[in-house]
């Protein structure tokens, strides 16, 4: 029986070795994601000629390791999880980022009992109230909303606010804030703008009070191995296929409106914010 | 005035000890109720609930499967280990290597084994059958030796057969009833895997919540329910061969993992950073050994311990009022009720629990408390009603209230007590995965370590929680002695 698994695991193994997966961070609608992003592995698959299959992930974290162990070759990444898993694999480098991440921003979201209004910068009103951030290893919703606080107050959030916390991700940011269980939030401006136009959001409850500076943020990674695993070109074939997709139904589960060209080099300053609040 | 060392007055003693122990973490706990606008949000929760929905959720038939074959498999291995290590149990080093694995809440031990093995079945299956083990072998001991036949008898000789007969077979139907409520919990784990991103129900659930789409998420745990609530008709003791091979055949077992991560894993990840410096600081290593102490580990011990001794003391007084509404011997038929309403509390993931209680009165260590509390509750609350069923009464018994507060109240009180320190150890383990929500538990540092992928730093602040749920253990062991209340087996 031993034997017998052995076997099948080998087989297994060796049939997988040609099959090019990738996967996303889970940030964006999450619900039949696994349907959404198997069309993007269709089209892969036609564009370049391999079998491409879709894993899906839970969390930043699971994304990373999951590239980093090679269980996928392409990832889209977050900026601070594009660093981070860049950081971790040698040879590895961002292709291409969403036409919309190059100016990317968070909002900072009140309650209505707050009393709160837009303000044009960041300031001390904001400070006596509870806060949330989304998840831990978000970029828009936990690394960036924390270095314009610490650039603003110059302490940590948690002796800024009041009590601060970790929502989990974007959309329970906003539930949470919409019904006062926390006072501000910090959210990825896209999954604000999906929920309004879903209905989602009731504005006479919770709104807008501040918008970040932009900074980048999505982008495509993939591993420096795979010219020698697959083919010569392959990583350069993958990038074309990512800035090519222009069908609306699959850059929908991004959703972006096109990809364009990105580099490492593009991403530095995120690294160094990372480093500075010890996420790197 | 003189005292008589009664065992009334052991059980009055440590009662009065819970409740002061936990009315004093109670004050000194952060449980400020915030004003909260949450009836939008508990209106469409409802609403989920009046229209579940599972038509929009892909792959439902495999998270099914998937959730009750690493659930069969991982309870088969760790049953099987469990029976062999129960004799050996009395040996201090298997007692602490069982508590020691044990002590590792299963997420834990599924997040550690992502890193080795990625999303593949061997980390679900593993991630229960560790501590499971731990678990069985305690308590299979504890029910062996309550076996009729002298303990020194089978120990001494060492053949199968002599084990066999005089050992497991007595106590047969004690094992396989104790079996089938730890498969229970096997499949509540294998779900619950699904939130950090194993294929089983779990995973389903998290999104569902997470996105606010409470008629699936309703869909799912009112299927989860009916999974638990049906579990008597068909898990099958004759069929738990066919089950097994069934799962083993059914769950893809291969892993894309290479053989040469898991040594970096081993050699490298999990070793703390300044150790892997080219050369050895010993002034770095200290002030990054520190760092962690005074950051991390010391805060985190005391919110952990501030939260489990509150929920235990809450957990208690939950038991004591729900275990009667799931007695037949007190409600008659009515018992179907509360023994529906303890499924429901005892089924639903705390993480989901605390979740809700968060949107009603506000973030703080309390929506962590409650939930803690009505889930364990609900458990010993169910434990207690069973044992009260089988309390023989006299003909000439009270009823109703008499019976409740005279009879049978007192007479499962020491099971009670036995229960509420068994749980305590539960507890504690589970307070560290609510950390996840944000309470500043060891779980929060061990969950932010994985999510910023410091595992040297996880892994640490793991065995400090092992250590720290060992010490509970042999302290709770210590009072369990004390009252005498090893004689009885806790399930």
């Amino acid at each position: 029986m031993k034997y017998l698994l052995l076997c099948c695991l080998l087989f297994v193994n060796s049939i997988n070795a040609q099959t090019f997966t990738f996967t996303a961070i889970p940030d964006e609608d999450e619900s039949r994601l696994r349907s959404r992003f198997d069309k993007v592995a269709l089209y892969l698959t036609e564009q370049l000629g391999v079998d491409v299959k879709y894993v899906p992930v839970k969390s930043y974290s699971a994304a990373i390791s999951a590239f980093r162990n090679n269980q996928v070759q392409l990832a889209w990444f977050g900026g601070l999880s594009g660093v981070k898993a860049r950081h971790l694999v040698e040879g590895s480098r961002a292709i291409a980022q969403g036409y919309e991440d190059q100016f990317f921003k968070s909002y900072f979201i009140a309650h209505h009992s707050t009393g709160l209004t837009e303000q044009a910068q960041l300031n001390k009103d904001i400070a006596k109230f509870t806060f949330t951030f989304g998840s831990k290893g978000s970029t828009s919703g936990r690394l960036m909303p924390e270095h314009f606080i610490r650039q603003t107050f110059g302490k940590s959030p948690n002796k800024v606010f009041k009590r601060v916390g970790f929502s989990g991700d974007h959309s329970r940011t906003i539930a949470q804030v919409q019904s006062g269980a926390w006072q501000i939030g910090a959210v990825n401006y896209k999954v604000w703008h999906n929920e309004l136009n879903a209905g989602k959001i009731d504005l006479s409850k919770i709104k807008v009070i501040w918008t970040t500076p932009t900074y980048l943020d999505y982008q495509w990674t993939i591993r420096g191995d795979v010219d020698q695993q697959f083919s010569p070109d392959f990583s350069q074939r993958v990038q074309k296929a990512l800035l090519d997709m222009s069908d609306p139904s699959l850059l929908a589960s991004f959703p972006r409106q096109k990809f364009v060209p990105a580099t490492n080099d593009d991403y530095e300053p995120i690294k160094v914010v990372a480093k500075a609040i010890k996420l790197l | 005035m003189i005292t008589v060392d009664t065992t009334a007055r052991k059980y009055r003693l440590i009662s009065l000890f819970i409740a002061s122990l936990g009315i004093l973490t109670l004050l000194m706990a952060d449980i400020e109720i915030s004003a909260t606008d949450p009836m939008d949000e508990l209106l469409a929760i409802l609403a989920g609930f009046i229209s579940p929905d599972l038509s929009q959720i892909d792959y439902l038939a495999e998270a099914l499967l998937t959730t009750v074959s690493f659930a069969v498999v991982g309870i088969s291995i760790a049953a099987t280990l469990g029976i062999f290590l129960a004799p050996l149990h009395h040996l201090p080093l298997v007692s602490h290597f069982c508590a020691f694995i044990r002590s590792i809440h299963e997420l834990f031990w599924a997040l550690i084994f992502l890193q080795m093995f990625g999303l593949s079945s061997i980390t679900g299956v593993l991630a229960i059958a560790i501590p499971y083990t731990g678990i069985f072998a305690r308590v299979y001991s504890d029910i062996l030796e309550q076996s009729p036949l002298d303990r020194r008898h089978w120990i001494n000789d060492t053949s199968l057969s002599v084990w066999l007969y005089t050992g497991i077979i007595p106590c047969w139907a004690a094992i396989a009833q104790y079996t089938r409520y730890r498969f229970e919990c096997g499949l509540r784990s294998a779900a619950i895997l699904g939130f950090i991103g194993l294929p089983t129900l779990g995973y389903y659930l998290e999104t569902a919540f997470s996105q606010g789409q409470y008629n699936q998420a309703a869909g799912l745990l009112l299927l989860f329910f009916a999974m638990i609530a049906t579990l008597k008709w068909w898990l099958n003791i004759r069929l738990v061969l066919v089950y097994l091979i069934a799962a083993i055949v059914y769950l893809p077992w291969q892993s894309q993992l290479e053989f040469k991560y898991l040594v970096r894993f081993i050699t490298q990840d999990i070793v703390p950073q300044p150790l892997l410096e080219p050369t050895l600081n010993l002034s770095h290593l200290s002030q990054w050994f520190g760092d962690l102490v005074s950051g991390q580990i010391l805060p985190g011990i005391g919110a952990s311990l501030l939260l489990s001794v509150s929920a235990l003391l809450c957990c208690g007084v939950i038991a004591l009022l729900t275990w009667p509404l799931a007695s037949r011997a007190i409600l008659g038929r009515g018992y179907i009720l509360g023994h529906g309403l303890l499924i429901v509390m005892r089924s639903t993931p705390e993480i989901i629990l605390a979740f809700v209680i968060m949107l009603i009165i506000g973030p703080s260590m309390l929506p962590a408390i409650l939930a803690l509390a009505l889930h364990n509750g609900a458990i010993i609350g169910y434990l207690l009603a069973h044992r009260a069923d089988r309390v023989q009464l006299r003909v000439d018994r009270p009823n109703g209230l008499n019976l409740w507060a005279y009879e049978l109240q007192p007479q499962i009180y020491p099971s009670f007590i036995s229960l509420i320190f068994y749980r305590f150890e539960v507890i504690l383990r589970e307070s560290a995965i609510l950390g996840m929500l944000g309470v500043t538990t060891l779980g929060f540092y061990i969950d932010s370590a994985f999510e910023a992928l410091f595992f040297d730093v996880a892994l640490i602040l793991i065995l400090v929680t092992a250590a720290l749920n060992m010490l509970v253990n042999s302290i709770s062991l210590r009072l369990r002695r004390y009252l005498a209340l090893d004689r009885i087996v806790t399930a």
